[in-house]
């Protein structure tokens, strides 16, 4: 396969919320295009009757509805400095916006 | 502290610590001295919770001194991959995006090896939120094979399979989503076990796929590796994914001897790729196998050759989702921001900066595959596929890519 457009791999960084140097851009658009062409060797394996594996298979259990303590809102905020009344503070989410 | 002890399997230290014959402190010290003058050779662990490990160790002798019953890890020195979340105590995920991130809760793995006694000593180096098979993938430290420091350790858990060779802890946790705790234990020499999916709760452990991803032991011997395994294995109501399934008696199983085992060797893992020195090795194990009283018998896994391109779509695709949590709000690398720039740009120059660049080309990969309209031609594929397993390595550790460390 071709390296993937540069359109494709900005596209795709803007979906994966990721800020790429142009170094970064131009190694991934070959990086993927060879790993494409590596796993398009499923293709050709036939897996019409075969039922997607997603894990052992085990249930899925439901835990009793009751309440239980939570994480303390301290502990909660303590990984970051960015925080106001018990917060998280973030930007503007809309540009052009006072927060 | 002399080496007997130090180098002594689990159940003999144990049991010396439970006849008062040996003290936790001592081998707590006896391992934290090893580690101050061998670790810096080694790179294995990327923090040593000496405080934590030393308040530990007196803890357990304080509780046999008062003849209260000790749980069956009591006084051993464990160290942990950093990809295991620890209360109180920096967990990284070898990356720049969680460096310093202090956990505000223990994993059910790591709270049950606290429950049965164990000391935690620190924190061990790995690939990138385990992305990697040589640990050149962290960025917050290298880590080489203690057999030779010019080749790699392995990976991920390459941290837990060189201190365990090193002789740095008396047995390490790891985790293995595509060959993360077998394949570095063979580099290094070791056992490494990955558990079935399900045995051992992921609660607490640094996701990368989900439905892959598994916690288990590396140790100087199976029995080893047994005993930690019973410790930390078993259901688990913070993950919906731990099977209900008993723990069977995993010690106890090996004093029983191997007659009435099968054993099958898959012929696509002997093929013309693997090396000779570790085809020999493949054949004395089955050679000692079958005189133990076991019979090995040649089966196929036709779908070999297929297990890495399916897990190369697996693996990535959960990882892009998964590692969405990091946006720098709530924890982990925050960027500096420019005046006027908003959210978006928040979440993108928090992850373009924290993240190193295989892990950013997994993400990138993962998107792409689970982008509308490729899902099914990818992903979904993919899962139809992965009805094979995979062996750990097929050639020696290879030499490291750089030859000092730090």
């Amino acid at each position: 396969m071709a390296a993937l457009s540069a359109d494709e791999v900005a596209t795709l960084a803007r979906l994966a919320r990721l800020a790429l140097t142009d170094d970064e851009a131009a190694a991934l658009r070959v990086d993927l295009a060879a790993i494409l062409d590596h796993v398009a060797a499923l293709a050709e394996v036939d897996v019409d009757e075969v039922a997607p594996m997603t894990h052992g298979g085990a249930a899925q259990p439901l835990r009793a509805d009751l309440p239980a303590p939570s994480l303390p809102v301290e502990a909660a905020l303590a990984g970051t400095s960015a925080v106001e009344d018990d917060q998280f503070v973030v930007p503007a989410a809309i540009s052009g916006v006072e927060p | 502290m002399t080496d007997a002890a130090l180098d002594a399997d689990l159940d003999t230290q144990a049991r010396w610590i439970a006849a008062g014959e040996l003290s936790a402190a001592a081998l707590t010290e006896g391992y934290l001295a090893r580690i101050a003058a061998r670790d810096g050779a080694v790179g294995a662990y990327l923090a040593v919770d000496e405080p934590g490990a030393r308040a530990a160790a007196g803890a357990i002798d304080a509780a046999r001194a008062r003849g209260e019953p000790l749980g069956p890890l009591a006084g051993i020195p464990l160290g942990l991959k950093d990809l295991l979340v620890t209360r109180g105590l920096a967990t990284t995920a070898a990356s720049r995006m969680l460096a310093g991130w202090v956990p505000p809760y223990d994993g059910t793995a790591v709270a049950r090896l606290r429950t049965a006694g164990a000391i935690v000593l620190g924190k061990l180096n790995c690939d990138e939120f385990g992305m990697g098979s040589t640990t050149e993938h962290s960025a917050l430290g290298t880590t080489v094979n203690p057999w030779d420091p010019g080749h790699v350790p392995g990976g991920s858990s390459g941290g837990s399979a060189a201190a365990v060779a090193a002789g740095l802890c008396s047995a390490a946790l790891g985790t293995d989503t595509g060959g993360s705790i077998r394949q570095p234990a063979a580099h290094c020499g070791v056992v490494g076990l990955k558990p079935t999916y399900g045995r051992v709760s992921r609660y607490g452990v640094v996701a990368f796929a989900s439905s892959l991803d598994q916690v288990g032991p590396l140790g100087r011997s199976v029995a080893d590796c047994a005993r930690v395994l019973e410790a930390i294995a078993g259901a688990d109501p913070c993950d919906a994914t731990s099977s209900p399934r008993p723990v069977p008696a995993l010690v106890a199983a090996c004093a029983q001897p191997a007659t009435g085992l099968r054993i099958g060797l898959p012929r696509e893992y002997l093929d013309a790729e693997l090396a000779p020195a570790l085809r020999e090795g493949v054949e004395r194990a089955a050679a000692a196998l079958r005189d133990a009283g076991a019979t090995v018998t040649e089966v196929s896994l036709p779908h070999t050759r297929h297990a890495v391109a399916a897990y190369y779509l697996i693996a990535p695709a959960e990882a892009a989702s998964n590692l969405a949590r990091y946006d720098g709000v709530r924890f982990g690398h925050r960027a500096t921001l420019p005046p006027g720039a908003g959210l978006a740009e928040l979440y993108a120059r928090s992850r373009g900066e924290g993240f190193g660049a295989e892990v950013k080309r997994r993400i990138m990969l993962g998107t792409y595959v689970l982008r509308a309209g490729y899902y099914d031609a990818f992903y979904q594929r993919a899962q139809r596929c992965a009805r094979a397993s995979a062996p750990t390595s097929t050639r020696p550790s290879p030499r490291s890519t750089c030859c000092s460390r730090r």
